[in-house]
């Protein structure tokens, strides 16, 4: 949850009454719930920002009690604690730090959010009159139950613009069903009417063509609503498609973090088509089948309300037994699912490891860990099998009761003379089309959460926020100079868990810088921040004396160009990976690019050329080749920041000293900030920034550090025997 | 020297021989020639290659070569890039994972064997369609279009 511009009224007037005049309802600015109360309890409360004051209270007991109440002109700082499974905010007042208030980690991004906004209020040159009240555009929770009506109304969003195509689809369905009760009533006047007397006899090719005709109409208008529902269904399907792909790149990195791209997958494969089950198998089933049961019980009661009731005996048991079979299946057919993902998945390890598998003689323990899922997946398979087999003749045991009662009751009413046989006959009809429906719909009945949780988890992604492009006050920068400045740089990926910490660093326009450090240090995550993959969390990030969270983002990307240490490639041609960047570019240029890169050589020697395709994730080229294809597309790129990861595996000399090369010619004239690895990058780097948990320790040239012999001078030592080893030195 | 002024080289070639390279009076014997995109643009962008396989340049336009080394690039190309066009498709025969198709080409008639169609069939450009056999045997249609009716229609299903 957001943070919130209304607070519980009772809360409201009792900071009224604690916070001395001038304070009023008006007067809130913010508020952030938080869940623990000072002693540790689990209770609600909340940090409440007003014009002049920042309170913290808790509810215990159902009682709003304040614990701060603090004037923002006073507090002269805020900070976040880590502590272990919680938070606590502290401010500091007349060089004190006073304990704010204690959270778990629940709320931690909430709360982080809030003293964001705080920090611009507090002291004395806090702006607290210039302060709109903060409401956050919420984002709709999609997990829960109660969101169920929500996708409904989702569903039919996506629907509107087809509405036309559902309402006849809707008509022709609705046709079908009327159409399905004609011919046991035709029936019965077929036997009660013209089989019995010789006079009437005229009547049969009438009543058989009458039968006919609504065989073929029901035929006609089933296969017409059936293929507009189908083309109407594909067309929602292919919408929630379109959407989720729209979205998914726009998305921000850091979204990606948290999700498997392989659950991503699976929602546009599969929960996408779910829309379209939906409109195809689902609404046009409940309403026909629906539609069907309420028709033939009004024919039914209509004829003989007495057999009528008869009818419906069994249907409550009906009803009953098909829930329950229902969910008792479905533990099974889930146990079933799982022990086929177990068996996949080892099946996929085996195959994917048959070297490694071979090289340490382990075949015939993978073939019998193997056996082992094989035979979970037959005991859930059979399960499944031996139940399903069992029960659905039980049900179709217990549907033929309805079928005795008729028998027997209409038997003897047909003896008496108070009912025709005609009669009993259309009887039998109806019942036979009518219990199947009543299962269809009660099946249905459990359907409807498996389906709208995938209907669910395709709208969670669609309504994900996606990054700020051009967020308001855009300033617009078309050519960079390059110069860089970070101040006083604060970062963490988990709330108040800072991976960097206190950053200062001037790059001048052209300069090359060099980050070194131990892995973990922080610097690729510092990288990160310089792509504005994340904001930072304190401090900022200047481009030529601009903020970059006020720049375009497409345009502060489209000046950066960034070198991975394991470049990725599309599949595709090597001519289409190097003009990524750059899809105009005419063949020379790629030519051009390439021939920097060290790249053209080898490219021009592959049979198909720039033409060649290099495979999923450029697995056809080697891992040197791919680095190079990488240079080449940099360089077209033409970025005017350069940021370099550089790879830390070990290449042969020969290809080395040509990467080495490409990059020095990337490089040149170009604002570059590289982690460097190789020895040679550190001598040539203008000036190198040491980084160590996350803090600045060191800042100079590659002679000047090693004179310190501080960090650096250790990390070098260390360099210096590793490379020595496996033969790399740069 | 990537880029090579068409008007500074000079090609030779005696009978069967590779042909000899002359780059502004420098004499290269045995010299490859490889196109830089041979799949999307052909008549352009040729690459040259010493006899140890080391790279000398690229022409960018070989037509503004003289006319000897013009016919020598193009009969070189011609004779490293063995791409037989397909000119009717008579029948495709699925074989338990393999197909088989029996075509005409401008070099006679022969039977195509494809293991994954997927990775075999490759449309370059709309109508052109690249076909590499499970031996890595390479054929081209160059404008479906102007392939006859049941040829066209026998391809299509696969692409």
């Amino acid at each position: 949850m957001p943070l919130l511009n209304k607070i519980p009224s009772e809360l409201n007037s009792l900071i009224r009454t604690e916070i001395p005049a001038g304070e009023n309802k008006a007067d809130l600015i913010f508020a952030c719930k938080t869940d623990l109360a000072p002693d540790g309890r689990i209770e609600e409360a909340m940090l409440v920002v007003t014009r002049r004051h920042l309170a913290a209270a808790t509810r215990s007991g159902g009682q709003w009690s304040l614990t701060h109440a603090l004037p923002l002109v006073d507090i002269t700082g805020l900070t976040v604690e880590p502590l272990v499974g919680a938070s606590a905010l502290m401010a500091t007042v007349d060089g004190r730090e006073i304990r704010l208030l204690r959270y778990t980690h629940a709320v931690a991004q909430d709360m982080s959010d809030a003293v964001e906004s705080l920090l611009h209020l507090i002291g004395p040159d806090g702006s607290p009159d210039h302060t709109e009240p903060v409401t956050e555009e919420e984002v709709p929770d999609w997990s829960s139950r109660e969101a169920h009506l929500r996708t409904f109304r989702r569903l039919w969003s996506f629907c509107l613009p087809h509405w036309r195509t559902l309402v006849v689809a809707m008509l022709v369905t609705i046709a079908a069903s009327a159409i399905d009760l004609l011919p046991p009533y035709l029936t019965m006047i077929l036997v009660d009417q013209v089989l019995v007397d010789q006079s009437t006899f005229i009547w049969l090719p009438i009543i058989v063509a009458l039968l006919a005709v609504s065989r073929i109409v029901h035929t006609g208008v089933t296969i017409i609503s059936g293929r507009m529902m189908a083309v109407l269904g594909d067309r929602l399907a292919y919408d929630a498609r379109s959407e989720l792909l729209n979205v998914l790149q726009l998305l921000p990195l850091k979204y990606y973090d948290m999700q498997q791209t392989g659950g991503l997958m699976a929602r546009i494969a599969r929960d996408a088509k779910s829309i379209h089950y939906f409109w195809i198998d689902f609404a046009p089933q409940v309403v026909q089948q629906g539609l069907l049961v309420i028709g033939m019980t009004v024919v039914l009661f209509y004829l003989n309300w007495e057999l009528a009731l008869l009818v419906l005996v069994p249907i409550p048991a009906i009803i009953y037994a098909s829930i329950h079979i229902k969910r008792y299946l479905m533990w099974f057919y889930g146990r079933s699912w799982d022990s086929w993902a177990t068996f996949f998945e080892r099946v996929n390890d085996a195959l994917s490891g048959i070297r490694v598998v071979k090289i340490f003689a382990q075949e015939k323990r993978q073939s019998r860990d193997m056996q082992i899922e094989n035979e979970k997946v037959f005991t859930a398979e059979r399960n499944i099998h031996v139940r399903s087999r069992t029960v659905r003749p039980l049900l179709a045991f217990i549907v033929s009761v309805g079928g005795l009662l008729v028998w027997w009751y209409g038997g003897l009413q047909v003896q008496s003379g108070e009912m025709t046989t005609g009669m009993l006959m259309a009887f039998f009809l109806y019942l036979a089309m009518f219990y199947s429906p009543v299962q269809q719909l009660t099946s249905m009945a459990d359907w409807i959460p498996e389906m709208m949780t995938a209907i669910t988890r395709t709208f969670e992604v669609i309504d994900s926020p996606i990054e700020d492009y051009a967020p308001a006050g855009t300033v617009d920068v078309p050519r960079f100079e390059g110069r860089l400045e970070l101040q006083d740089v604060n970062f963490g990926y988990v709330a108040h868990q800072p991976v960097l910490k206190g950053i200062n660093l001037h790059v001048e326009p052209g300069e090359m810088i060099g980050l070194v450090g131990h892995s973990g240090a922080g610097k690729s995550t510092l990288i990160k921040l310089m792509c504005r993959f994340y904001d930072v969390d304190g401090g900022q990030i200047l481009i030529d004396g601009i903020d970059v969270r006020r720049m375009d983002l497409m345009q502060l990307r489209s000046q950066i160009g960034y070198v991975e240490q394991d470049p990725f490639l599309f599949s595709g041609s090597v001519a289409d990976n190097i003009r990524f960047g750059n899809q105009d570019a005419s063949r020379e240029a790629i030519i051009e690019a390439a021939i920097n890169a060290n790249a053209h050589e080898f490219i021009v020697k592959l049979p198909d050329g720039y033409d060649s395709t290099v495979g999923e994730r450029g697995g056809r080229l080697s891992g040197g080749e791919r680095q190079r294809v990488a240079i080449a597309r940099a360089i077209l790129h033409d970025p005017r920041i350069l940021i370099l990861d550089e790879p830390t595996s070990a290449l042969d000399l020969e290809t080395e000293k040509k990467i080495q090369e490409a990059l020095g010619r990337l490089m040149e004239g170009r604002t570059t900030l590289a982690i460097a690895h190789r020895l040679s990058t550190l001598r040539d780097a203008d000036r190198l920034l040491v980084l160590k948990n996350g803090e600045p320790v060191e800042l100079g040239t590659h002679e000047e550090l090693l004179d310190r012999q501080g960090e650096y001078y250790r990390l070098v030592q260390l360099h210096t025997n590793v490379s020595s080893i496996v033969g790399v030195e740069g | 020297m990537s880029f090579l002024d068409p008007a500074a080289i000079r090609l030779e070639r005696r009978d069967d021989q590779p042909p000899t390279l002359s780059i502004a009076g420098d004499l290269y014997f045995n010299v490859k020639i490889r196109q830089a995109f041979p799949l999307s643009f052909e008549s352009r962008y040729v690459t040259f290659f010493d006899q140890e396989d080391e790279y000398l340049g690229l022409v960018t336009d070989p037509a503004s070569c003289d006319e000897d080394s013009y016919r020598i690039i193009r009969d070189e190309i011609e004779w490293r890039y063995y791409r037989p066009t397909i000119t009717r498709v008579v029948e495709m025969e699925g074989r338990g994972g393999t197909s088989l198709f029996s075509v005409e080409t401008d070099r006679g008639a022969v039977k195509i064997p494809m293991r994954d169609l997927r990775e075999g069939m490759m449309e370059l450009s709309p109508g052109r369609i690249l076909i590499t056999d499970e031996h890595g045997n390479r054929y081209e249609i160059p404008d479906l279009d102007r392939l006859d009716r049941r040829s066209r229609r026998l391809i299509r299903r696969l692409i």
